[in-house]
């Protein structure tokens, strides 16, 4: 694998063009590749069965780099590889992370198609809550037993000031990281690994947020969209490396952006991910393909989105070492039937696909108004009853997942939901009665469709 | 030898398929036919909503609201020539300065609602990521902006609309400051004292218009 320093090195040197000229050159790329296959959405599968598919997406993002390279917005240059360095990086970007320590500690790994083992799980969080509860929901999210790694919260006040500018930031940096260890301890699990999510990219910010981090933690370090990376980021990397930290990348793609339709943002996650390795030595990845209209939550997306995912999970985990998340990521609010039921298709979902769970947030967040631990158990729940359940093979998944759509789905709009503290009990890590009621009411409507939970 | 209507066809349909070659060839004869280039800056627009309608509906994406709006630039430039400063401004609902918020490196939404204001008739400059207080101020100020929008996906960075707002406001600057993004709230644009808010590409270019209607009318 090439070193960061050879990264930021050619990130110096490489061809200048102009960011509007990649943007556009990426979508007329891709859309090339997309109509020489053709890549093609048959309508009718949730997962995709064509193993040939798999091939040519993963060799037309080979192809990609090596004629192209991953943009640098620092610089306006591209990033350069050869052909064997690209190659060389799927092979060796590790398939397993070690993370966390003593009787906490994990092994996070990539999974299989089809996979038969219970998946690994981040609860949370990467949504925002007041400062004043924080230490309280990291207790909560550590507390959910499957956790593997724990994701920062991000705040807008700390101490009792607006996070307005950099020495703020760091200190809110520095806080976030404190809390984390802190809430992991009180929940019992001293060891358990945490990552670190960004308050702001800024360097600075990055390293004061990492510096009391320990060997078995993360950082989460994204790759920009349409395949771009930065110095700060880089620069975090370089220090992250040295502090032994894991690296995460949101390596997914919005169909609707410059890359096009769910077929052109299939080709986009897995460059990201390529680039997310090459550039910053990322080992694990939420991938797959979202739409900017579910992003802003003006409907509830499924296919041709569910099949697109399914093609980009399977050729990550089948062409490269690449360690995959599915980002569970609801146009819904928590205590809402569509928050739940959008959580269990990403669940069945992350079975058949090879995906790790990722229980992030709603699409559009406020303060406290992003997840609950339900969320994440919910995912956990469904993901296990579906291996138990013989669901966990792409045929009777991709019918449970139609039956999802026409029963449950249909003709739902996206709605606000509830903030934690309305409809989540975190004195005892439980839902209020409200919340409890609509999850034994959906659970009940899940069971009825076969899944043994 | 083409009829106006001809040529202003040929135009439209060069914009449909965003190709700059032959838009130019379309538009230099129609200032060599001496045609109403009012009513083809007109058609061309609409050509332009008409494509942003496609996007919307999910046929078209980004790009292609980038190639339209890039094609009928080619076109204007031709015209700029031959219409006076003043017909130039009828021709536009209004000026808009747009950006991502210093230390927001998002850009994906900023990007679709620039597109759809630049398709719905604004003329829109677009400084992209990661953009100072000063330098959204600036440029309003040199292009004489009607409205500045500002987009912020990281919930830390959306106090620098906040920061915006007050500079606009402290210094008594003409113009309207309307904010956006995943972490943006009608109550949080209210609560700042923003004059507009859209919760997507859709809703900012309603606001946009209202903006200027009421503009229009004195408020």
């Amino acid at each position: 694998m090439l070193s960061l320093l050879e990264i930021a090195d050619r990130s110096q040197k490489g061809p200048r063009i102009l960011e509007k000229e990649w943007d556009l050159n990426l979508f007329k790329q891709i859309n090339g590749y997309i109509q020489k296959y053709p890549v093609k959405y048959d309508g009718h599968e949730f997962f995709n069965t064509d193993e040939k598919l798999l091939d040519y997406v993963m060799e037309s993002a080979v192809d990609f780099i090596v004629k192209n390279g991953v943009y640098c917005i620092t610089t306006g240059r591209c990033i350069l590889f050869e052909e064997h360095e690209v190659r060389r990086a799927m092979r060796e970007t590790p398939k397993t992370v070690l993370m966390g320590e003593g009787k906490d500690a994990r092994i996070f790994k990539q999974r299989k198609i089809e996979e038969d083992e219970p998946l690994g799980l981040c609860p949370g969080h990467h949504s925002p809550f007041s400062s004043d509860i924080i230490p309280q929901a990291i207790r909560n999210f550590a507390m959910i037993p499957r956790t593997d790694f724990l994701e920062g919260p991000n705040f807008v006040e700390c101490g009792g000031r607006d996070i307005l500018n950099q020495p703020m930031e760091a200190y809110a940096s520095m806080r976030e990281s404190r809390w984390l260890k802190e809430g992991v301890r009180e929940a019992g699990k001293p060891g358990l690994s945490v990552l670190y999510y960004p308050i702001h990219t800024r360097g600075s910010t990055m390293i004061a947020g990492m510096a009391d981090l320990g060997t078995g933690d993360g950082v989460l370090l994204s790759v920009l969209p349409d395949v771009k990376v930065e110095h700060d980021l880089l620069t975090s990397a370089v220090f992250s490396e040295e502090k032994g930290n894991y690296r995460v990348s949101g390596s997914f793609a919005i169909a609707g952006g410059f890359c096009g339709g769910p077929e052109g943002a299939i080709f986009e996650s897995v460059l990201k991910t390529l680039a997310g390795i090459l550039c910053y030595h990322d080992q694990i990845h939420y991938v797959g393909v979202e739409h900017q209209r579910s992003l802003n939550a003006l409907e509830i997306m499924m296919q041709p989105l569910n099949w697109a995912r399914s093609v980009v999970f399977q050729t990550l985990n089948t062409k490269t070492n690449a360690i995959c998340m599915i980002w569970a990521i609801p146009s819904s609010g928590p205590c809402t039937e569509q928050n739940l039921w959008e959580h269990a298709v990403r669940a069945i979902e992350g079975v058949v696909n090879g995906g790790n769970l990722y229980a992030p947030r709603h699409v559009r967040t406020d303060i406290n108004l992003g997840q609950t631990p339900l969320e994440a158990e919910w995912l956990v729940e469904v993901s296990d009853a579906v291996i138990r359940s013989g669901f966990n093979r792409r045929e009777k998944a991709g019918k449970l997942l139609e039956r999802i759509t026409t029963e449950k789905l249909a003709g739902l709009k996206p709605v606000r939901g509830k903030t934690i503290l309305e409809c989540y009990d975190m004195a005892r890590h439980e839902p209020k009665e409200e919340y409890q009621k609509l999850y034994d009411r959906v659970r009940l409507q899940m069971s009825e469709m076969g899944l043994e939970l | 030898m083409l009829t106006q209507n001809e040529i202003f066809k040929e135009l439209c349909d060069a914009i449909r398929s965003f190709d700059e070659g032959n838009v130019k060839k379309a538009a230099e004869a129609a200032v060599e036919k001496k045609a109403d280039l009012m009513k083809a800056i007109k058609e061309m627009s609409d050509t332009l909503a008409e494509i942003g309608e496609q996007f919307h509906r999910g046929e078209l994406f980004l790009p292609h609201l980038v190639m339209a709006g890039e094609a009928m630039d080619v076109a204007t430039k031709v015209f700029e020539g031959h219409l006076s400063k003043e017909e130039m401004s009828k021709s536009k609902h209004g000026t808009v300065v747009i950006g991502s918020v210093e230390g927001d490196l998002h850009d994906i939404g900023l990007n679709i609602v620039a597109m759809r204001l630049r398709t719905s008739g604004f003329e829109v400059h677009n400084l992209g990521k990661d953009v100072p207080v000063n330098r959204f101020v600036e440029k309003a100020q040199q292009v004489g902006a009607d409205i500045i929008g500002a987009s912020a996906l990281l919930t830390v960075t959306r106090s620098k609309h906040k920061d915006l707002v007050d500079e606009v406001r402290q210094r008594n600057l003409p113009f309207k400051v309307m904010v956006g993004g995943g972490p943006v709230t009608r109550e949080y644009a209210q609560q700042i004292g923003a004059d507009g808010y859209g919760e997507d590409a859709e809703e900012a270019v309603a606001e946009a218009m209202r903006i200027m209607d009421e503009k229009g009318r004195g408020k």
